[in-house]
């Protein structure tokens, strides 16, 4: 304030200038409420067209819950939403969506904590400042591009690299998912470990400890709400992430957790068949059912790290031991 | 108190632990450290105070290398410890377990507090259960936190009061079986009582340890040190037993500071 | 740590229970989405309404069926007969009992080639207009021509329009939607039929024959492309909503060829054997009758 001209000064005290911080005030809170708003809004119109699995009867003469969960009566568990006879069980699909989230989360967590580590505790300053916008750019690739590059060159060289029967499958989709997981785990869990006082390290590097032990002894726990934040973030990221999958997977519902199988996700079976679905019909409400689903268990995900991270951090910081003690020492 | 004691005995024939000859520090082009000449005697607690931006931090980091994480920091001239050159050590790990160090805020790991204390001789390599246990209740008793937190090692460290904390910091090294100890303003974030404390503790720790300890107190150095250097603008000023420092120094600046007319 | 150990393990059971190298025979089976009209075709006139095996892998689009197959020498896959490139196309019989059939023009027209089909155009109710006379004007002699230049097969001629009407004056727009098979199709018709009359727009656009299907129903096209017949459902749809009956017009014809690998010993499929493989009874190439191997 003391550096502007006293004229400038004068200008933050005139009434005019009040009214215009309560506009900007006013337009800062209500972009904040749209945003509240829009997804309030969005989980109202996909609940909506997912209620009637719940309570239509017109619904229900081909489909209800419970035939979306337990066995088929003609046995066995199918996805085939196209049929004289429709079937829709949900197992093939999550057990799809299960292994290919899985696979991705063991390619991407390993490479991108690796990658923070590197970053925050060994890179060179010069190496940091370009290692660090780099990957994040990986962010920025659209899926589409990630899932083509699966599609047509990472499953020839994993087919040749492993003689795999299928071209199409977990471990294919998941490294193409791992794509667009890592920048997300790296950037966040980047972040953390760099938020770590440096008083921790010099303790470390002070009782004769290496780099490498101070990172990951010292540093890494110190970071760990932040680390784990990150790698839920990622898990939901690869949870609801469609193009990729839909192109990479061969979207073959399968029973089976077997990686080198080919697979069908939720969100890609939504992407595929929501084009086609009869408005109104029972396959249409069924991919709405799947999307509600994938909404809840997403928002659950980074409810559940949230809470989980603050706990964490309390942990961290001693505070549960005061909290259960009623602060005595 | 045994600090007359301890000034009489520190005369002619007392062996040296840490001599330094020449020893100037560079940060860039500033001139951190100029050309201090100093002997460190063993078991006995050394001091160094002196204004803000003095060098005598610069001078206690050069003991154990802490220094070299940075990039731009530069130390020539003759720096030994038991007679061998600090500043040419290839094996830092082994210089840092010799020469630990202790610093301003309590600084421990966010780990257990059994943990905390079993880190140095775990990443020294020691993996027995048994002996770790062994070690962590020793170096915990070194400190009396033994009493205090014998039946809470599993919570975390972080949970403890600044100067438990402080203590704490103190076992961990104890732990890695150091000979000399650094301590950088250990005393700055706790209150009067918890202070006085972990000067006792020196008092104790200083029949098997040689301590160094960098101040603003003065009348922590005088309470708590055998022999106390003044630095000011990277220059150790006087050196000398501490009585003779704050009663009848010969520097004029030493004077001016122990007499707090600046600083 | 722990978690990269797991990957490890996981890895090494993949690859320990050797399912790499199961069955050197093994059939891969590629076919196409659910939304898509080949896939409805195809389930109905091969697999006679059976559902598919679960492990028939879908793609979107027929090109990314012939590109895969063209990649694994275990592959088998379906598709228009228009894109096929890189792969060997099969000859197809009935049954066991006919003669293999090439699928060539000659052979879909004549209905010697045993999946073909029609490709339609769907309007609300007998069309008008311009979108008559661009309905009219595929459907003859010149605009039959461009079907066979993208790789389509002509409706035979008692199903064709000798003289269409010519479009009105004024200019106006006429939006098509549809399947996807039939979007450069329908692009080809749409610049041939500009050029002769500058006054008219004409937008294409694919996602589908469901979704051509549906965007008639909720009244947002004049005229829907698709590579199925409309069913119905979706017939009493229109109805209830417009009071029009769907008015169907057969526009192209098209043979669902079948491909392999370029150096599969297969040369020859029937019928039975297709639906076999993607029902999923069987599952090597060596489980195929030796003749048509």
């Amino acid at each position: 304030m003391s550096s502007l001209p006293p004229a400038a000064e004068d200008l933050f005290l005139r009434p005019r200038s009040v009214l215009l911080e309560r506009i900007v005030e006013w337009t800062i809170r209500s972009s904040a409420f749209v945003v509240i708003a829009a997804l309030v809004l969005i989980f109202v119109f996909v609940g909506k067209e997912a209620l009637p699995i719940l309570t239509s009867s017109a619904v229900h003469e081909e489909v209800d819950l419970v035939r979306m969960v337990a066995p088929l009566e003609s046995g066995g568990f199918s996805w085939q939403p196209v049929s004289t006879v429709p079937k829709y069980s949900l197992l093939p699909l999550f057990l799809g969506t299960l292994k290919v989230t899985l696979v991705a989360l063991l390619f991407a967590i390993p490479v991108a904590l690796g990658a923070a580590i590197f970053t925050s505790e060994f890179a060179p300053q010069g190496i940091r400042e370009v290692l660090k916008p780099v990957v994040e750019l990986l962010a920025g690739i659209p899926s589409v591009v990630v899932g083509f590059f699966a599609l047509m060159v990472l499953a020839t060289w994993l087919q040749d690299a492993f003689g795999l029967l299928l071209r199409l499958n977990a471990i294919t989709a998941g490294l193409g998912l791992a794509v667009a997981v890592i920048p997300i785990v790296y950037t966040v869990a980047e972040d953390a470990l760099t938020a770590v006082p440096q008083v921790f390290r010099d303790g470390s590097f002070a009782l004769g400890a290496n780099r490498w032990q101070t990172a990951w002894r010292v540093v890494l726990p110190a970071a760990m709400p932040g680390v784990f934040a990150a790698c839920v973030l990622g898990a939901g990221r690869a949870f609801g992430e469609t193009m990729i999958v839909l192109m990479s997977s061969g979207n073959a519902p399968t029973v089976s957790l077997d990686p080198t199988e080919s697979f069908r996700s939720f969100s890609a079976t939504i992407a595929a068949e929501l084009g086609e679905a009869v408005h109104g019909g029972p396959h249409y409400h069924v991919l709405f059912f799947l999307g509600a689903f994938l909404f809840v268990v997403t928002f659950g995900l980074n409810l559940a790290g949230h809470w989980y991270v603050g706990r964490l951090r309390d942990k961290m910081q001693g505070k549960s031991r005061l909290a259960s003690r009623g602060g005595g020492r | 108190m045994s600090t007359s004691a301890a000034a009489s005995a520190s005369a002619v024939g007392i062996e040296s632990k840490i001599r330094a000859r020449g020893l100037n520090a560079w940060y860039g082009v500033f001139h951190a450290l100029k050309g201090i000449t100093l002997e460190i005697p063993a078991r006995r607690v050394t001091s160094v105070i002196g204004p803000s931006g003095c060098g005598k931090s610069t001078l206690l980091r050069c003991l154990n290398r802490m220094n070299d994480t940075i990039r731009s920091f530069r130390a020539e001239g003759e720096l030994l410890l038991d007679g061998a050159d600090i500043l040419r050590e290839t094996d830092l790990v082994r210089l840092r377990k010799r020469v630990g160090m202790v610093f301003q805020r309590p600084n421990p790991f966010p780990l257990s507090v059994f943990e905390n204390v079993a880190y140095g001789p775990r990443i020294h390599g020691e993996r027995n259960r048994g002996r770790l246990a062994e070690i962590v209740e020793r170096s915990l008793a070194a400190t009396g936190l033994w009493a205090e937190l014998r039946d809470r090692l599993a919570e975390n460290a972080l949970a403890l009061s600044a100067e438990q904390q402080q203590r704490l910091c103190i076992s961990r090294l104890l732990a890695v079986g150091p000979e000399v100890l650094l301590m950088d303003e250990p005393c700055s974030a706790l209150d009067p009582v918890a202070t006085r404390r972990v000067e006792e503790l020196m008092q104790e720790l200083k029949r098997d340890y040689t301590i160094v300890i960098v101040t603003h107190n003065m009348q922590q150095a005088a309470r708590a040190s055998d022999n106390c250097g003044f630095m000011w603008l990277g220059e150790l000023k006087e050196f000398d037993e501490t009585g003779t420092i704050f009663t009848r120094p010969k520097d004029p600046q030493t004077e001016g500071y122990v007499t707090g007319r600046f600083g | 740590m722990r978690k990269s150990f797991a990957g490890l393990a996981l890895v090494a059971v993949a690859g320990g229970s050797g399912c790499g190298q199961r069955n050197p025979s093994a059939i891969v089976a590629y076919g196409r989405e659910n939304n898509s009209g080949t896939y409805m075709y195809f389930k109905e006139h091969v697999l006679g309404n059976s559902d598919f095996a679960a492990n028939v892998q879908t793609l979107p689009g027929t090109a990314a069926v012939i590109n895969a197959v063209s990649k694994d020498p275990r592959a088998i896959g379906y598709g228009g007969i228009g894109y096929v490139k890189g792969v060997r196309t099969l000859r197809v019989k009935k049954d066991a009992a006919s003669a293999a059939v090439e699928p060539t023009l000659a052979n879909v027209v004549t209905g010697a080639y045993p999946i073909s089909r029609y490709l339609y155009f769907y309007s609300l109710g007998e069309p008008e207009g311009a979108v008559r006379a661009y309905i009219e004007w595929a459907r003859s002699e010149a605009g039959q021509k461009v079907c066979e230049g993208v790789g389509y097969y002509p409706i035979p001629a008692e199903k064709r329009v000798a003289a269409p009407v010519a479009p009105p004056a004024e200019a106006s727009t006429i939006t098509v939607k549809g399947s996807d098979t039939m979007v450069i199709l329908g692009q080809r018709w749409a610049e041939e039929y500009m050029k002769l009359h500058p006054g008219l727009v004409i937008q294409i656009t694919g996602g589908g024959s469901g979704t051509g299907i549906k965007a008639l129903i909720e009244g947002s096209t004049h005229i829907c492309q698709s590579s199925r017949p409309i069913n119905a459902k979706e017939r009493d749809h229109v109805k209830a909503k417009h009071g029009k009956e769907a008015v169907e017009f057969p526009v192209a014809m098209d043979g669902l060829a079948v491909f392999v690998h370029e150096s599969s010993a297969m040369q020859e499929i029937s019928l039975d054997q297709l639906k076999g493989i993607y029902t999923g009874e069987v599952k090597a190439w060596n489980e195929l009758a030796p003749a048509s191997r």
